[in-house]
């Protein structure tokens, strides 16, 4: 593991795809200062398609990236230690869509989308739980398997290919889609993660850029329509191809799935159910070789 | 609202005008309703058309061009497919593609992963154009995984050939981005494995060129869809790549935006009419090929129509205009033509108002205006001669009202003006009163005085008006001058007679009562022609009795009769005719002699039968009758009343009587009582008792039926020269004057019984007269003492 | 009014006495009755003393003489005075008595 190139004090953040309004908060926290209020110099490199976010991180290129809980529990398990320093899903919000109107539990051995940067671990249990047999046909970053034909149904996350798959038209009603966090898989998704040896030098920084980053949520929650305009900003800078609707009906859904289901408050933390949840869900799954613990993702000094 | 209706129905040229333009508009609206709506059709299946046909023809080129595509990947998948172990014959393959095709974009060949175990995991034999070079490179790698690429993954899954959705390609040697479309091919082994996939790609800048300047009416322009319904042409570049055809809908439903999508996205051909951005356009679309994308041309309508409607308004504009026009023009028009009859409004009403002889205009027309004007003309020309006729006829009506009129004076003055009363006159009082129906009447009264004696006369000509007033003129005068001389009424009337039936042509009558007044003694003589008998109002109300002979001018040679009474002092003769009894109120009720007799008897009784007393009493009846009625018979009365005391009356005695004969010694004793103080000789005495009792006697035995008490009354008066016993009583009417003469030359046998006591009176008494005077007998005995207290 | 009726010489007499008027005529042609019974005799009637008379009167005298003369007998009347006989002259009578 190398360094990260940048000066002591930037740290580097790759979220984990192009611009869009799934990483408002930490825009705003950028455009309205918080991180300079902070004390805290952050610079915001997105992935491209040829570079992951992922192997930025294990490249050392990026200092903090967002990942999806079981995808952390991957890595971990890989042997590569991460903190999570900010966690905002407290939902799941994967689904999945299925063409021509059928009940995606009834296709069985069905062609079955799902990313190839790494998402999907709860489907993949999934299916072998409940025995559907699914061919998963790895795509890279968008819909267009699916609306060729070419797919039975696809994973999609219920704030970004959810809306593209409306967008191109495909009729999406409750007969044709499974959400997973209604069946039982309920599993948190972003956070923000470090290398645990990162974080362990930069703890303080770390903490700022973690509190500057909710204080940029927190914001975004509460001024959704400048959010989005900050966000709009960011992706009209990187030419992305995707318009305004789509990112306010992105940025409504993240913030809705901040909100806890039973404490009905953005907690901004690691649920240890979940964790466990998801260890268990996914060695079942012959996902993970072992169980990472909750203690393993988290430092107390961040997480409370 | 009302005044303008009000001004529409005034004038004709305004409602015949509106009539005909409204009309014309109606034709109008028809035709060229038909006509706009035919043209509008005509103009959209020319728009349809026209978009159909760029949209073939563009479709067709692009085709052209994609068609080159396949063809040639397939080539060179055969070749690829004949020798799959060459891995390095792949660049050569790739480069040769791009070679033969300058306008491709890159070609890939790339391979499963390990596929050839000495090139590792990836094996992609990328090519692309660079300025005028290729460049040819190894394109897979961990940051460029293509397995999990569009264009690796879709021949595969879907089993065959195809093109992918548009995308922007990055280019980084270069740092710019192009949109592509790849069409990409499995390559399989002999087996029918897939080991790997060709991928040719073409930049769609030439196409969105082409596409974005297809542009059939000036504000029209075209899209192209991907499989996704993303934009990949569009006029707002915003929206390329970044939106599709269906996001709008997410934040507000769009159904028609929804439909067309779809419709572009299954690949379908042809037209939708939708609302877009506020204005209704017509979306022509058509796919392109084999790649999934659709192009549609957008027109709006008001591009289409554009002219379309101006021209249509401008039609719409110049026939209002002129229909605007023709209204203004027709109003002026028939107005003009109408003005005559405006004028000659005018003159009739200038006629109207008296002044016939007003000029009419002048006109030359020979239409139903002109024919209006010589009718007019003629009219007005006859009216100025009937009016002219008119008011001669007035002024001979006029002349002859006058010459009535002097008539009617002259006729006036023909009677008797001075009525004399007392004290002018100590023997009669007279009053008359004659009111024709018309100015001339035929009716006349007439009097005068000679030799002692009053002449009078009443008559009434048979007719009214004028013939009669001439017949009444010529009575009066022939009247006058008989009784000039003649002093007997019988002769008076028959010579009048005589000379009236000579002339009378006619047949004209007239009824004539003729009376001669004895003005000493109230001896009366008359003679009655067929007229009404006058009344004697003294004693009571009673008719005169009258023969009635015939009226005067019928037969020359009738015997009228000669008849005399007496009247007593105070007695009023009351004459009248026919139009007094015949007065007839409004319902043709007569007056009728009873009501006469009414009045006569009530003036009686008020003591008012003095004859100007009388005659206005009867005037008010008579007028209170009639009423408001038409007075339909001349009306005249003649009242002559004989106010001369008979000499002075020395005695006057009254004795009453009941009917006993017993009661006779009395009687004779009051007779002889009174002669003796009246002084006279014994034998006149007894003479006179005899003659008294033979009267009162007769009275007693048959005025009253028998058994029946009544009484007689004897009045005697005595003046110098004479003695008048007055034997009255209520019974039956009786005139004992009417028994026949005694024939004193009978010898005894042959002497009735009866009858002696009427002779002896007589034979004693100079005059004997009976009247009835109402319910009364009244029997006058009269002797004249020639010389008083004579031996 | 008196009435006598005697026979003298072998004539009735009936001597009238009065005036003979209407009231005294029903007692006086009583009395004059058996005149009109007589047969053969004349009958003399005297007015010497009679000083009027009426129609009543005439009657009776005419009503005798009738009489008288159906059976065979004459009548004469004797006396008159003037006036009774200016009566007899008016109505005739003196043309149909007798005077003596």
């Amino acid at each position: 593991m190398t360094h990260a190139s940048g000066g002591d004090g930037t740290i580097v953040f790759t979220p984990q795809w192009t611009a869009q309004a799934q990483f408002a908060g930490y825009y705003v926290a950028e455009a309205r200062g918080f991180y300079r209020e902070a004390g805290v110099d952050v610079r915001i490199e997105h992935p491209s398609a040829t570079q992951p976010a992922m192997s930025r991180l294990r490249a050392g290129e990026c200092h903090a990236t967002t990942l999806q809980l079981c995808q952390a529990l991957e890595i971990v398990d890989g042997n590569i230690p991460l903190v999570n320093i900010l966690q905002t899903s407290m939902n799941n919000a994967m689904v999945i869509v299925s063409a021509r109107g059928k009940d995606p539990l009834t296709q069985r051995g069905a062609r079955v989308g799902i990313w190839s940067v790494g998402f999907g671990q709860l489907a993949i249990c999934m299916s072998n739980k409940d025995h559907l047999d699914y061919q998963w046909v790895r795509f890279a970053q968008n819909v267009n398997l699916f609306v060729s034909g070419a797919l039975d149904a696809t994973l999609a996350m219920s704030y970004n290919e959810y809306y593209q798959l409306l967008q191109a038209g495909i009729e999406i009603t409750d007969k044709n889609v499974y959400r997973f966090c209604d069946h039982g898989y309920n599993v948190q998704e972003d956070g923000v993660y470090m290398t645990r040896q990162y974080y362990e030098q930069h703890r303080d920084q770390a903490r700022r850029f973690a509190q500057a980053s909710r204080k940029g949520w927190e914001w975004a929650a509460e001024h959704p329509d400048e959010a989005l305009d900050i966000v709009m900003q960011y992706v009209n800078r990187d030419r992305i191809a995707t318009n305004r609707m789509l990112q306010r009906l992105m940025l409504a859904d993240v913030l809705r799935l901040q909100v806890d289901r039973e404490s009905g408050r953005r907690e901004f933390r690691l649920r240890p159910d979940m964790v466990q949840l998801a260890n268990r869900l996914m060695h079942e799954g012959q996902m993970l070789s072992r169980e990472v613990t909750y203690e393993e993702l988290t430092d107390n000094a961040i997480s409370k | 609202m009302n005044k303008l209706s009000a001004y529409i129905r005034r004038k004709l040229s305004v409602r015949v005008s509106l009539w005909v333009v409204l009309f014309a508009a109606l034709i109008f609206i028809a035709a060229l309703s038909f006509f706009f709506y035919q043209a509008r059709e005509a103009v959209r299946q020319e728009a349809f058309n026209r978009a159909t046909q760029i949209l073939d023809k563009t479709s067709l080129r692009v085709e052209g061009i994609l068609n080159r595509v396949e063809v040639a990947t397939n080539m060179t998948q055969w070749l690829v497919q004949r020798h799959p172990d060459k891995s390095d014959s792949m660049f050569v393959y790739s480069r040769g593609m791009l070679l033969n095709n300058p306008d491709f974009y890159n070609c890939s060949i790339a391979f499963e992963p390990y596929h050839f175990q000495d090139k590792g995991r990836y094996f992609s034999a990328y090519s692309r154009h660079q300025g005028d070079s290729i460049r040819t490179i190894q394109g897979g790698s961990d940051n460029y995984q293509y397995f999990f690429m569009d264009w690796y993954l879709m021949p595969t899954l879907l089993d065959q050939p195809c093109w992918t959705e548009p995308y922007m390609d990055f280019d980084a040697p270069t740092n710019s981005y192009e949109m592509v479309t790849s069409y990409c091919q499995a390559i399989k082994d002999k087996t029918g494995k897939t080991i790997g996939v060709i991928n040719t790609s073409l930049s769609l800048n030439w196409l969105s060129h082409t596409i974005s300047t297809v542009k059939p009416y000036p504000n029209s322009y075209s899209i192209m869809l991907g499989r996704g319904g993303t934009y990949f042409v569009h006029p707002d570049t915003a929206k390329i790549t970044r939106q599709t055809i269906f996001t709008q809908t997410l934040e507000q439903a769009d159904t028609a935006m929804t439909a067309l999508g779809h419709a572009m996205q299954r690949g379908e051909e042809g037209m939708k009419q939708m609302k877009l951005n506020g204005s209704d356009c017509y979306v022509f679309y058509k796919p392109l090929g084999k790649t999934g994308c659709s192009m549609a041309i957008v027109c709006p309508e008001s591009d289409i129509f554009g002219g379309f409607d101006r021209l249509r308004q401008a039609v719409m504009n110049i026939v209002i205009l002129g229909l605007l026009l023709m209204l203004f023009f027709f109003i002026r028009i028939i107005t003009r033509e109408l003005s005559p009859l405006r004028r000659l409004a005018k003159e009739a009403e200038t006629i109207a108002s008296g002044q016939f002889d007003t000029q009419l205009p002048e006109l030359q027309r020979t239409d139903e205006i002109g024919q209006l004007s010589h009718s007019f003309a003629d009219m007005q020309q006859s009216l100025v001669k009937y009016i002219g006729e008119l008011k001669n006829t007035t002024a001979q009506k006029a002349s002859i009202e006058r010459d009535l009129h002097i008539a009617s004076g002259i006729q006036m003055g023909m009677l008797p003006k001075n009525f004399p009363t007392y004290p002018d006159r100590d023997d009669v009082q007279i009053f008359a009163s004659l009111v024709p129906a018309k100015e001339v009447g035929g009716d006349l009264f007439d009097f005068f005085f000679r030799d002692e004696k009053l002449f009078f006369c009443i008559g009434d000509v048979s007719g009214k008006g004028v013939p009669a007033s001439l017949v009444m003129a010529v009575t009066r005068s022939v009247f006058r001058t008989v009784s000039a001389h003649e002093s007997m009424p019988d002769n008076i009337v028959k010579i009048m007679n005589q000379a009236l039936a000579e002339m009378n042509e006619n047949n004209m009558f007239v009824t004539l009562f003729v009376g001669v007044l004895e003005l000493n003694t109230g001896q009366l003589l008359y003679c009655n022609a067929g007229h009404d008998a006058p009344l004697l109002i003294g004693a009571g109300v009673g008719e005169l009795p009258c023969d009635s002979n015939i009226p005067i001018g019928v037969m020359p040679s009738w015997d009228y009769s000669l008849q005399e009474a007496h009247i007593f002092t105070g007695t009023t003769i009351f004459l009248f005719t026919d139009g007094l009894t015949e007065a007839m109120d409004a319902d043709k009720a007569q007056f009728r002699m009873e009501r006469v007799n009414s009045v006569a008897a009530d003036a009686l009784a008020h003591e008012q039968k003095e004859p100007r007393q009388l005659i206005e009493s009867m005037s008010k009846a008579v007028h209170e009758f009639v009423g408001n009625a038409e007075q339909s018979d001349d009306l005249t009365m003649m009242a002559i009343q004989y106010i001369k005391k008979q000499d002075d009356v020395k005695l006057h005695k009254t004795l009453v009587l009941p009917n006993d004969t017993q009661e006779v010694p009395r009687l004779n004793d009051f007779v002889q009582e009174v002669c003796l103080k009246a002084g006279f000789a014994s034998d006149v005495t007894m003479q006179l008792r005899l003659a008294v009792e033979e009267a009162v006697v007769n009275v007693m035995n048959y005025a009253y039926p028998p058994g029946t008490p009544g009484n007689v009354t004897l009045e005697v008066q005595t003046t110098d020269t004479r003695i008048q016993f007055t034997i009255i009583d209520s019974g039956v009417a009786f005139d004992p004057t009417a028994i026949p003469e005694v024939d004193t030359t009978l010898s005894a046998l042959e002497r009735p019984i009866g009858g002696l006591g009427i002779h002896l009176v007589r034979q004693i008494m100079d005059e004997v007269r009976y009247e009835r005077s109402g319910t009364l007998n009244v029997l006058t005995l009269t002797k004249i003492i020639s010389a008083p207290k004579s031996q | 009014m008196k009435t006598t009726i005697q026979e003298q010489d072998g004539n009735m007499v009936a001597i009238l006495e009065g005036s003979l008027d209407t009231a005294a005529v029903p007692e006086t042609e009583a009395a004059m009755s058996p005149l009109l019974d007589v047969a053969g005799k004349d009958i003399i009637l005297d007015c010497t003393d009679l000083q009027y008379i009426s129609s009543g009167g005439l009657r009776i005298f005419l009503g005798i003489l009738k009489s008288a003369q159906a059976k065979g007998g004459q009548v004469f009347i004797t006396g008159m005075n003037n006036d009774v006989r200016a009566v007899f002259a008016m109505t005739g009578f003196i043309n149909i008595f007798k005077f003596k």
